[in-house]
């Protein structure tokens, strides 16, 4: 193992990434509700933010769709590229079924083994608090009814940009909880929603 | 003398933090140049790995505290990273490297500065065998 | 099925720990200062950053501070700190025949290669407990080893390194260089051809515990690690229970090497790639020999077992060098390999005791309501005992969950309602 330090320009200093990192946690710990991340840099990382923000030497990480974003991600963080499925964080920036599919789960006794997967789309619309969340706005986008921990009830979220078999495949990969796959669905202008592998997930 | 890069590092590493802020902020005060953080001062850790002598195997002792700061100016890159948590002596002693490393109108405050921590770790060390060499235990033969 | 959900006690945890803050920063002597801490505590420090994991003696101080001295606490806090912190890189390979020592002794051979450097220690001076009043403060009482007080938050002007050692005290070489470096009565034995030979032919990247889960069958380089970061009272209660209590595992070593020093902490230039040595840490190092006289082993020969571990705390280490031979002499024979990784880490296990003052309520009634279906099961309905006191009658048929004064369990379920099933969980 060879040493080697952050020289990259796209790092996030410690307090942005700190920040991210709590950005993210609300996330997951409340599914379906929008979360905003404000630092700059953060939001032009897009989905890829996932590894910029909680990788370091030791994290293998997965950015599918943008070479040029991996491989400044990975000077900015030193975390190593690997392929999907040995990655402890996954970006995907065209999120497809096949590559859900591949992302890591985990096991029953080693479920903390499950990916943390970023999902890049066009659009997402979700209600900020507790309210249930929004009817569809445009007929060209999913809308997922979530349910389970964190969620009062049901919450809706409405996706622009991701195919709804990339949902099913979600479900699938948290079929046999605890092992899955942690999912934050990143829009534009930093608009996060989690979905924790822990949370039902329809799409309507 | 001109210091290698990675002894200087290794001075200004061990150097008082007052001196070295001081001494950096000095070098900031050129206006005509502007100074770019390349990264940090972050701090983090560093994995401890050693080779135990039974075996020959290796294991990870534990994590050092460290911070570590990388600059660029008039030029050239600066880096450095030290023991403990300290940003502002991390950035300074990157700063110090830099204008050594450019030629700077404060190099040879920089080497000064290298030096005197080089003579005192020199002179500390000799104290310390001193004291220590007090402690060797000499034993009689009883016959 | 009567579980009511319950919140509140925020106002009475603020209080609470008011309470701790106001005595603990503004009691009627001054504050402590952490550079005090590090300075004249020292080994209360270097064991809060052994079991932490992180060289940092300086937060380890902050953290004994807020813990009222608690070091477990205070391991905890270190440990937390620690999981925010990125890896910035792996340092180079240490050696470990670059430990400069600050005290060596070998208590197995009078005559080891090097000097038997007593350094700086109280173990041979009697056990009299010194009440301040007889206290003779010594001038230049010798430093050697403690940190550098830069804890304060003050810049100062000694360099950060060795300025632990630096006393005002002249003094008088007595000639011969003092061997910092001295050989190894490892190898000693090993040039008398009485150790066993290990082969080297792999050298595995060492197992991370910090990333990983820890579980049994683990390489060796994980059982190190583990050691290394170990509660000091686990390690020695282990070691102890296996060598005098019931298990009998393991038997007394000799010591071979007993050293306090330094090894250098080393990364590669991110420009040059060369390597550079950022700064020192100190560590504790024994090496155990043991006597092998098993039927299947070499018992012509001796083997030695390792401790290492981060700042000066010898007991740690020679425990933990004693149970690597003990370790690797069982083979998986007893559960002697499963009880060092599962149950020494400090943080584990005070984590467990610590979780069982929170509230129980709702596993304890579920305890409760299944001792009445038990009761309520049998064929003589609860009242086999009669001899033994009952809070109240048992009815004759039927249900007797919540027919009795239940505390406060009673109120969460009426009367007559049916039982709890079996496994109900909070």
């Amino acid at each position: 193992m060879t040493s080697s330090f952050l020289t990259g320009s796209l790092a996030l200093s410690t307090h942005a990434s700190q920040r991210c990192f709590r950005s993210l946690l609300q996330a997951l710990a409340n599914p379906g509700q929008l979360v905003t991340l404000e630092e700059p840099d953060a939001v032009a990382a897009g989905a890829a933010v996932i590894a910029l923000a909680l990788a370091d030497i030791d994290t293998p990480v997965a950015i599918v769709g943008d070479e040029k974003l991996a491989s400044e991600v990975s000077e900015a963080t030193r975390a190593p590229l690997v392929p999907v499925g040995e990655a402890r964080l996954v970006a995907l920036l065209h999120p497809a079924r096949q590559l859900v599919a591949q992302c890591r789960t985990g096991s029953a006794e080693a479920p903390e083994l499950g990916a943390k997967v970023g999902l890049a789309c066009s659009g997402l619309v979700a209600g900020a608090g507790g309210e249930p969340g929004p009817e569809p706005n445009s007929p060209s986008g999913v809308t997922l009814v979530l349910e389970g921990p964190g969620v009062e009830g049901t919450r809706k979220v409405f996706i622009e940009g991701i195919e709804g078999d990339v949902f099913e495949a979600i479900a699938t990969s948290n079929r046999h909880f605890p092992a899955g796959l942690d999912a934050w669905l990143v829009g534009p202008e930093g608009n996060v929603v989690g979905l924790p592998r822990s949370t039902r997930i329809e799409v309507a | 003398m001109r210091l290698g890069r990675e002894r200087r590092c290794e001075l200004l590493a061990a150097s008082a933090p007052g001196r070295l802020v001081a001494l950096a902020d000095r070098c900031l005060e050129d206006g005509s140049v502007s100074l770019d953080l390349r990264s940090g001062p972050a701090v983090g850790t560093v994995a401890l790995e050693v080779r135990e002598p039974v075996l020959g195997q290796r294991f990870i002792l534990g994590d050092v505290l460290v911070t570590s700061a990388e600059v660029e100016w008039r030029g050239k890159r600066g880096w450095a990273t030290l023991l403990g948590r300290d940003r502002a002596a991390a950035l300074a002693a990157a700063i110090c490297d830099a204008e050594l490393e450019a030629g700077g109108p404060l190099s040879a405050e920089v080497e000064g500065l290298c030096a005197d921590t080089e003579a005192a770790l020199r002179a500390a060390a000799r104290e310390e065998e001193s004291e220590l060499a007090e402690t060797v235990v000499r034993f009689e033969e009883l016959l | 099925m009567g579980y009511a959900a319950a919140r509140g006690g925020i106002d009475a945890i603020v209080a609470a720990e008011e309470l701790v803050r106001r005595k603990r920063d503004e009691g009627s002597s001054p504050k402590l200062e952490v550079g005090q801490l590090i300075e004249r505590l020292g080994l209360a420090v270097d064991r809060v950053v052994g079991e932490g994991g992180l060289w940092a003696p300086e937060l380890a101080a902050f953290a004994l501070r807020q813990t009222e001295g608690d070091v477990i606490e205070a391991v905890h806090l270190l440990r937390a700190y620690r999981s925010t912190l990125p890896r910035l890189a792996h340092g180079l390979v240490v050696e470990m025949a670059e430990l400069e020592i600050l005290r060596r002794i070998v208590p197995a051979y009078r005559t080891p290669p090097g000097p038997q450097l007593l350094g700086r220690t109280l173990d041979y001076v009697g056990r009299i407990l010194d009440t301040g009043g007889s206290s003779k403060a010594r001038p230049g009482t010798p430093s050697v080893g403690a940190e550098p007080a830069v804890a304060t938050g003050e810049r100062t002007d000694v360099p950060r390194l060795y300025a632990e050692s630096v006393t005002n005290r002249p003094k008088q070489s007595n000639g011969a260089p003092l061997e910092r470096h001295p050989g190894r009565l490892l190898n000693v034995l090993a040039s008398m051809d009485l150790l066993v030979d290990h082969p080297r032919d792999d050298d595995p990247e060492p197992f991370d515990i910090t990333a990983q889960p820890v579980r049994p069958g683990l390489p060796r380089s994980a059982i190190l690690s583990v050691m290394a970061r170990a509660e000091t009272g686990a390690l020695v209660n282990l070691w102890y229970r296996n060598v005098l209590g019931p298990d009998g595992y393991i038997h007394e070593v000799t010591l071979g090497e007993v050293r306090h020093g330094r090894v250098p902490v080393r990364v590669l230039h991110p420009h040059t790639e060369r390597p550079v040595t950022i700064g020192t840490v100190r560590v504790t190092e024994v090496e155990a020999i043991e006597d092998l006289n098993g039927p299947d082993e070499q018992r012509d020969r001796f083997d030695v077992g390792y401790g290492l571990c981060f700042g000066h705390n010898e007991r740690k280490a020679i425990a933990m060098a004693n149970l690597d031979i003990a370790v690797r002499r069982d083979q998986g024979a007893t559960m002697l390999e499963q009880s060092v990784i599962m149950t020494t880490d400090g943080l584990d296990a005070s984590g467990f005791l610590e979780h069982l003052k929170l509230p129980h309520y709702v596993t304890f009634r579920s305890m409760v309501d299944r001792k009445r279906a038990v009761r309520a099961a049998s064929p003589v309905n609860g009242r086999a005992r009669t001899g033994s006191p009952q809070p109240g009658p048992a009815p004759a048929a039927g249900p007797v969950a919540g027919s009795t004064a239940g505390g406060d369990c009673a109120d969460a379920q009426p009367a007559g309602s049916p039982v709890l099933p079996l496994g109900a969980t909070e």
